[in-house]
């Protein structure tokens, strides 16, 4: 329709208060721009975003018969939707609209030079009137959203994202690479600040989301592959065989009293042993054992069997396959999590794991809880006996330049609610808090370290010990700098507790790969925004709950879920998304079908099809293209063309600036 | 690191405080007192504290130090440039100082005066033959059963290279 037309233009100059209006001589910039062709109105206004100046669009397109609307003012980023919904109200698709950018990329850097600033602000807005000459309505799609979602990673985030979109009616998809779900929050035996228990909080969640009539459970699952967009993903899961028949088993744990073969148990960090058949740990959900095959005499050896001879239903199945599952979901959660850094290999000046006596914090847990190791008694691994001085290290590899350059966030309190296991466990034990400074920002958090200050037999150190040294006997010591006192003391701890910082869940490293969403530098996944946005990704559909987006304690991790989880519900309830029109669009004539674009697509939005006729052609998938506009500046024959960005539009831009 | 101790010291003794301040940025030191944990002179040199001269020289109290002896009991061990979180390397701060320090024509503490005098007499801190105690008491390398040590092959080359990078400022103020 537009295309017979006169093309008839309207331009309006916004002063923005003085921001623009100080700098360029906005009277004159009318004044020049009303004489270019196809400018059938010029005007100047004080603020063009505010009602009144929108109005003045909207009346003007009417009378004075607007098919094309340009706006020199902010920046694009700013305002375009604004003027762009104003055009639309005005009766006029809000793709004939063209914004020119007079305040950051002219008035304010040009503060000095008010002559060449008016003259610059000019050019740019003829050269925005010869690019809106060539406009062309655009049209945003609109895709179905399929109302299904997939939560990756079972722990607190995983679980309460699951329970959420479950609870608002939609299906969900949990998928856990260990055999139970639970998560890091599993192993802990309490929670700071409160002290409730840890189990106690987290079984009744872990126990509704299996029985969830609209949840999914795929726990010792990876997920291999996901192909599609926002709305429409295609997703592939791997379940590894447990060798234990899902259907038939009761939970009785028989076989794992019968199994006569040992291994250190992951759940326990390496603390305790576990069978070779085995439950993660004793409330796992879903209760189905597994069998390591590694460990396993019969998969070893090829004898023994003694699982499957006492089965009561005869579950046990050796010649369980990896199992393909496909899926397809509307919107994904990642909830992967984190695990501890690595500071074994990292920091080997604190001997972790080269003393026995050098455990993490997250041993320590471990050892405190009643389900663990030691059946709740807090002893030290080298002998087993109870340690009566025990030293508790903060910030171990967090805030390092060397390390990890980010606060852990959770390592201050956590250690605090440590010395407490160890004072109450052990009465007349002393504990040393060696910290650097104490950050205690949560509610509640500076409540309960000032309970803990309260007890006479635990001292916080201000100071970083350099390294642990091991005496002749076989005794720990280590010096630290004490400055509220200003000495530097020797301490001789029968147990050393390392609060190590965390880095993201190798799974992470996977996923982001195949959905390529962003990461940041530290390895967590980047935020679409870290304040407006913080549970978007740069992948539209793809959420974030929890430490995958950095490191979180538990009531942010489960207050980030809900949000995650309220992202997706809003996404399914409305049932489709738009897509943004500047997409790329390929020209099946001009397309040579060569490829170069296709690998250059950092969104995967670009394949190669044949046609009916046998012809190769690219062919963009608009739910994916993010308008980027790679392929159309790589494209050898000009087949390629960014929706709103075309050559033709750019190039008459070019031409108008540098006449 | 023994190409950071080679490296480290030929680019000490011409760095400046100003340097330091720039380059070093101790302004970036949080106070984690690692430093002043491990050091190895701060178990022996009470007042010795790296950790408390990046924050004197942060807040602006350089020339109290500059003219302070405490400088002077770094080992060079370089344990708080290996371990120091924030990349601050108290080491050079002190060498920076000292450098200020001699610039301005103060004399060092005996001690280091008599291990600078050593070096350019026998090319060593102090005579190979002997091991010089805390109490500046000689004792026999022999007697303990050590080895003798190797001098510099031709010594007027080394001492040539010696005061090449920066050690004639040392030589004049020290009066060798």
């Amino acid at each position: 329709m537009v295309e017979d037309e006169e093309v008839r233009i309207g331009v309006y100059i916004c002063h923005c208060g003085l921001n623009i209006a100080s700098v360029v001589d906005v009277k004159k910039a009318a004044e020049e721009v009303s004489k270019v062709p196809n400018v059938v109105v010029a005007k100047d206004y004080q603020f063009m975003c505010s009602q009144p100046g929108q109005n003045i669009i909207i009346e003007d397109i009417k009378q004075h018969r607007l098919n094309r609307v340009v706006v020199a003012a902010c920046s694009p980023r700013m305002h375009e939707p604004t003027f762009q919904k104003a055009v639309e109200r005005g009766g006029l698709n809000p793709y004939l609209f063209e914004m020119a950018n007079i305040r950051e990329h002219c008035s304010w850097v040009h503060e000095k030079e008010k002559v060449a600033a008016t003259e610059k602000a000019i050019k740019l807005v003829k050269a925005a009137i010869a690019k809106a000459r060539l406009l062309k309505p655009l049209k945003r799609e609109k895709v179905n959203v399929i109302p299904r979602a997939l939560v990756i990673g079972g722990g607190i985030a995983g679980i309460r994202a699951s329970l959420d979109i479950a609870n608002a009616g939609f299906e969900v998809h949990l998928v856990e690479t260990r055999p139970s779900i639970g998560g890091n929050m599993a192993r802990l035996d309490k929670t700071f600040p409160t002290l409730d228990c840890s189990q106690c909080i987290l079984t009744p969640l872990m126990v509704e989301v299996s029985r969830h009539p609209n949840v999914t459970l795929h726990t010792y699952t990876d997920v291999v592959n996901i192909d599609g967009s926002v709305g429409n993903f295609k997703v592939k899961l791997l379940k590894k065989p447990r060798y234990v028949d899902e259907s038939k088993c009761t939970g009785c744990g028989t076989c794992i009293t019968k199994c006569p073969w040992t291994a250190p148990s992951e759940f326990e960090l390496g603390l305790g042993k576990r069978k070779a058949i085995y439950f993660e740990f004793p409330q796992a959900v879903p209760l189905i054992p597994v069998i390591d095959p590694e460990h396993c005499m019969y998969f070893q050896k090829g004898t023994c069997r003694a699982c499957e001879k006492f089965c009561p239903t005869k579950a046990i199945d050796f010649n369980q396959k990896p199992e393909e599952i496909e899926l397809e979901v509307g919107a994904i959660i990642l909830a992967t999590g984190y695990s501890l850094y690595d500071v074994a290999k990292a920091m080997p000046e604190y001997g972790y794991r080269k003393y026995k006596d050098v455990i993490t914090g997250l041993e320590l847990e471990r050892l405190v809880s009643a389900t663990g190791p030691t059946k709740g008694h807090i002893v030290r691994p080298s002998d087993g006996k109870e340690p009566k001085k025990v030293a508790i290290i903060l910030c171990v590899g967090s805030r390092d330049e060397k390390h990890l350059r980010f606060c852990c966030r959770f390592g201050c309190v956590a250690g605090i609610k440590h010395a407490y296991y160890i004072v109450s466990h052990i009465p007349d034990a002393e504990v040393y808090i060696c910290y650097r400074d104490i950050r205690t920002f949560g509610k509640g958090y500076e409540e309960f370290y000032e309970r803990i200050r309260n007890y006479e037999n635990i001292k916080f150190i201000r100071g970083s010990p350099m390294e642990i040294l091991q005496d002749a006997d076989g005794s720990l010591y280590f010096d630290v700098f004490d400055a509220n006192t200003n000495r530097i003391v020797t301490l001789r701890p029968d147990l050393v507790v390392l609060e190590t910082g965390i880095v993201p869940h190798p799974t992470f490293k996977e996923v982001a790969k195949i959905l390529k969403c962003a990461v940041g530098p530290d390895g967590f996944a980047l935020e679409l925004h870290p304040k407006l946005r913080p549970t978007e990704t740069s992948v539209d559909g793809v959420f974030l709950a929890g430490a995958v987006q950095g490191p979180k304690d538990i009531p942010d991790t489960v207050a980030q879920a809900g949000a995650a989880a309220s992202s997706v519900i809003a996404l399914m309830s409305k049932g489709y998304v738009e897509t943004i029109p500047y997409v790329s669009s390929i020209n099946e004539d001009l397309c040579s079908g060569c490829g170069i674009c296709q690998p250059l697509c950092a969104y995967d939005a670009i394949s190669l099809v044949k046609k009916e006729d046998g012809k190769q052609v690219a062919k963009v998938d608009i739910g994916k293209c993010k308008g980027c506009g790679v392929c159309a500046a790589a494209c050898p024959s000009g087949a390629a063309q960014q929706l709103g960005f075309n050559d033709e539009q750019i190039l008459a831009m070019v031409r108008t600036l540098t006449r | 690191m023994l190409f950071y101790l080679i490296g480290g010291w030929i680019f000490t003794f011409k760095f400046s405080l100003e340097d330091a301040v720039k380059e070093l940025r101790p302004q970036l030191c949080y106070q984690c007192m690692k430093c002043s944990s491990g050091c190895t002179a701060a178990k022996v040199v009470n007042n010795y504290r790296p950790h408390e001269i990046v924050a004197l020289v942060k807040a602006g109290y350089s020339d109290e130090l500059i003219n302070s002896d405490v400088i002077w009991a770094c080992s060079v061990c370089l344990k708080c440039v290996e371990y120091c979180p924030q990349r601050v390397s108290p080491f050079e701060v002190v060498m920076a100082l000292r450098n200020e320090s001699i610039a301005r024509g103060r004399v060092p503490p005996k001690s280091f005066v008599e291990m600078a005098k050593s070096v350019l007499k026998v090319g060593h801190i102090q005579e190979p033959m002997y091991i010089m105690s805390k109490d500046f008491e000689e004792v026999s390398r022999m007697e303990l059963g050590l080895p003798e040590m190797p001098k510099p092959k031709d010594f007027e080359k080394f001492k040539q290279h010696v005061l090449l990078v920066g050690f004639e400022k040392l030589k004049e103020v020290i009066r060798v």
